[in-house]
């Protein structure tokens, strides 16, 4: 019964939502207020009913109502509340379902508030924003429908993958779907504009604390599914280059080089059909990453099992990449642009110079992702590209990115020269290469080959040089207002969050490169018997069982202390899990983080009765920056949304 | 050679009861040098029954079947090409994690070559253009 109404719920959702299209389109040829008005009122409740159906499953799920289908597939009930939620989206009706409830929130939010210089745009807004709500509603009732009954009910659930059972699981898809969600909001505005036929006043303003927030969420949510893996999936590493990871990075990637061009926009009026491209592309990007999961076209640890929505999603993609393309080739050239100008060596040709290299690497990203498709296409046999090929042109982007945040801020808007001249170049070089020794020196260059060091020495001193840069720059600011830092912070917020965001990709990047070195070991030990890894002194203390609410878990108690068996410094307990809802057993990886390296244990093999166990050693250098970078890219961007300037006029 | 490859599997499952633990004998008596070029293999050969990770990564059965083929392979003193052809020649080209450097393959390696070559001679192009002013 409760199914039902669900059902129901969505298609009014549905409904409500077509006619919002026509209503909107309609206002526009008919110059009538209050069918704008009223399409408005609807995205509101489009908003309410999806909202309400998503309550209902979390409800369902809640009472173990295995008379649904997806409920029963994904819950039992000795499943953890949290977990029981989080169940919510653990498959693909759910989860589409949680996205469809994402877009409708945003795309109410920014339909209510658009500002009164963006006011003539509201027709299209709601029409592009409702015609995809529309789509995805339909899909929910059709292809993909949570609400579907089982007949008969079942007593008990399949339980949830215990893959999933993990704190990350509450947070990782929910953020991360925000984040392309919200990348929906600077689309309608791209395809607004169009429409319109021209930008409005307010249009920059608007896209960029939009972009700003769909950036700071995909990141988040990016960083939240690595750490996940890092702990959960026991390899080693946080990110494999997977055919899904690598379809959220790519909407992050054209959300980064929209965030600059957006910048230019701003300041000069330049690269306005370059922001509606890349608005259109982000958004395409982050549907084409759903479709390959989704469609089970391309394997990767994140398929849902195959269903037959992938041509649903097909067709949405091709109609989406046909009509957008159409409207821009036949719009945008009318679009009135500033005079073609000479951009020389300034602060805004080296703007476009990263945003050269952030769609190259979103270009190479998509290519190797779909690479398996064009492979067999073309020679009949389906080969899968793996970390290796990304992880070849990865650093050379990173260092394209340093070199274009050092130069950067070392030049100015529509002038040539580097601030204070060009022996800037030389201090802040002089600067960098103390700094990289002193990071040498802390973060120990471990066991690689000659071309491993020789890169990632380079790259370091390119991320110190663009930070001394950044630094040169900061002060220059700073001297220019006497050192008043109060007003400085007050009148700047933005140039600050920015910097600090700039920090952490420049973080980001050397923790990155942490990847190219690091150890690992196996090794058998027996109760009382120590290894070394580094230095550490690692010793078995015991092969110990532990029941907690829903599996059982035998962990090896591993004490780390320092060299010579000096201090204890850790105590960790890499596990082995068995829930009884499968027959399989799940790595429960431990790790050890200092802030230059991390000791990551895994229990490979255990013998309870001989105190025996195997374990997988791995010391991974910088991870800790990786995590760091992140949250200095999260605060920068908050402090750019923030920032009064950037607040729209109502 | 599918079948074949299952009947080698069901095989050597057979006949080692606790292939890990022999696998890990194997590993320990390798010399410095050896164990360098071992780690090196094993990092280019996917795993077959996983997604995304080498064979080195995998903890899986027939992950371990392999490294335990490049350990016999390397103390037979072969050297890498020889030995990654020695794969390549069982599992086809799909046992690589990046597609070699032959035939159609080369596009994988081409494609990014020239997206930055003619991208970065467009931006060029469109930055240092003689046109307007500042």
């Amino acid at each position: 019964m409760f199914g039902d109404i669900g059902f129901v719920l969505l298609f009014l959702a549905s409904i409500v939502s077509l006619y919002s299209v026509a209503a909107s389109l309609l206002s526009v040829r008919l110059r009538h207020a209050a069918l704008l008005q009223s399409a408005k009122l609807g995205s509101a409740l489009v908003c309410g009913l999806t909202l309400c159906a998503a309550l209902l499953l979390f409800f369902l799920f809640y009472e173990h109502d295995f008379s649904l289908r997806y409920v029963q597939r994904n819950s039992s009930t000795d499943l953890p509340l949290r977990y029981l939620l989080a169940a919510f989206w653990a498959a693909l009706e759910g989860s589409h379902l949680l996205w469809t409830l994402l877009l409708s929130s945003v795309s109410a939010v920014a339909i209510w508030t658009v500002n009164k210089d963006n006011r003539p745009l509201l027709p299209y807004l709601i029409a592009a924003l409702q015609s995809v709500l529309s789509w995805m509603l339909i899909l929910a009732l059709t292809y993909s429908d949570p609400f579907a009954p089982l007949f008969p009910a079942a007593a008990q659930g399949v339980g949830l993958n215990a893959l999933l059972q993990n704190f990350y699981m509450t947070i990782h898809p929910p953020s991360l779907f925000t984040g392309y969600t919200s990348l929906a909001i600077p689309f309608a505005y791209s395809i607004a504009a169009m429409c319109h036929g021209s930008f409005t006043p307010g249009w920059t303003r608007t896209v960029r604390r939009w972009t700003l927030f769909a950036w700071a969420f995909l990141i988040f949510g990016i960083t939240l599914g690595g750490r996940w893996a890092y702990v959960e999936l026991g390899w080693g590493g946080y990110w494999a280059w997977d055919p899904v990871e690598n379809s959220s990075l790519i909407p992050w990637l054209f959300a980064t080089a929209l965030l600059h061009t957006l910048t230019v926009q701003a300041k000069m009026g330049h690269l306005g059909r370059m922001s509606l491209l890349l608005s259109l592309f982000g958004f395409f990007f982050s549907y084409l990453g759903t479709f390959i999961t989704r469609s089970g076209i391309i394997s990767s640890v994140h398929s849902f099992a195959q269903s037959p929505i992938g041509p649903a999603y097909l067709g949405f993609l091709f109609f989406l990449a046909f009509s957008a393309l159409l409207l821009y080739a036949w719009r945008a050239p009318k679009l009135s642009t500033p005079a073609p100008r000479n951009w020389g060596i300034s602060r805004e040709s080296s703007l476009v110079f990263t945003q050269f290299l952030l769609i190259l690497f979103a270009m190479i990203v998509s290519f190797g992702t779909l690479y398996p498709i064009l492979s067999e296409a073309l020679t009949g046999e389906r080969f899968n590209i793996q970390a290796p090929y990304f992880n070849t042109f990865a650093p050379y982007i990173g260092f394209g990115l340093a070199a274009g945040i050092g130069f950067g801020n070392l030049l100015r808007f529509q002038t040539n020269r580097p601030i204070d001249g060009f022996k800037t170049l030389l201090y802040t070089f002089a600067a960098a290469l103390p700094l990289s020794l002193l990071y040498g020196y802390f973060t120990g260059v471990h066991h690689s080959s000659l071309s491993s060091f020789l890169l990632q020495s380079t790259g370091i001193v390119f991320c110190m040089w663009a930070f001394t840069c950044l630094v040169w720059d900061l002060h220059h600011r700073l001297h220019a207002l006497s050192y008043q830092t109060k007003p400085f912070f007050r009148y700047n917020l933005s140039y600050i969050g920015s910097w600090i965001a700039h920090v952490g990709v420049l973080v980001g990047i050397i923790g990155f490169l942490g990847n190219y070195r690091g150890i690992e070991k196996t090794v058998t030990l027996h109760t009382g018997d120590h290894t070394t890894l580094l230095g550490y002194d690692i010793q078995l203390d015991g092969v110990r069982f532990k029941q907690t609410e829903n599996t059982g878990l035998y962990y090896a108690a591993l004490s780390i202390s320092a060299p010579g068996g000096g201090t204890l410094l850790a105590q960790i307990n890499p596990a082995r899990a068995k829930y009884p809802t499968s027959e399989d057993w799940f790595n429960e990886v431990d790790t050890w983080s200092t802030f230059w390296h991390d000791l990551y244990a895994v229990l490979a093999r255990f013998d309870a009765d001989k105190q025996e166990a195997t374990l997988q050693l791995y010391l991974n250098p910088t991870v800790r920056l990786v995590w760091s970078s992140i949250a200095l890219m999260i605060f920068g961007a908050l402090l750019c949304l923030v920032d009064r300037r950037y607040r729209s006029l109502r | 050679m599918i079948k074949t490859l299952m009947c080698f599997f069901a095989f050597s499952f057979w006949t080692h009861a606790d292939p890990g633990a022999d696998l890990l004998k194997q590993e320990t008596q390798l010399t410095d040098d050896q164990a360098l070029l071992y780690q090196k293999i094993s990092d280019q050969l996917r795993c077959p029954t996983c997604t995304g990770i080498s064979v080195r990564q995998s903890e899986s059965l027939f992950s371990q079947q392999i490294r335990s083929a490049v350990i016999d392979q390397i103390e037979q003193k072969k050297a890498e090409p020889e030995i990654m052809q020695f794969f390549i020649e069982r599992y086809g080209q799909w046992i690589l994690r990046e597609p070699p450097k032959q035939g159609l393959h080369w596009l994988a390696w081409l494609v990014p070559a020239l997206f930055f070559s003619l991208g970065g001679l467009w931006v060029a192009r469109f930055l240092f253009q003689k046109k307007g002013s500042i």
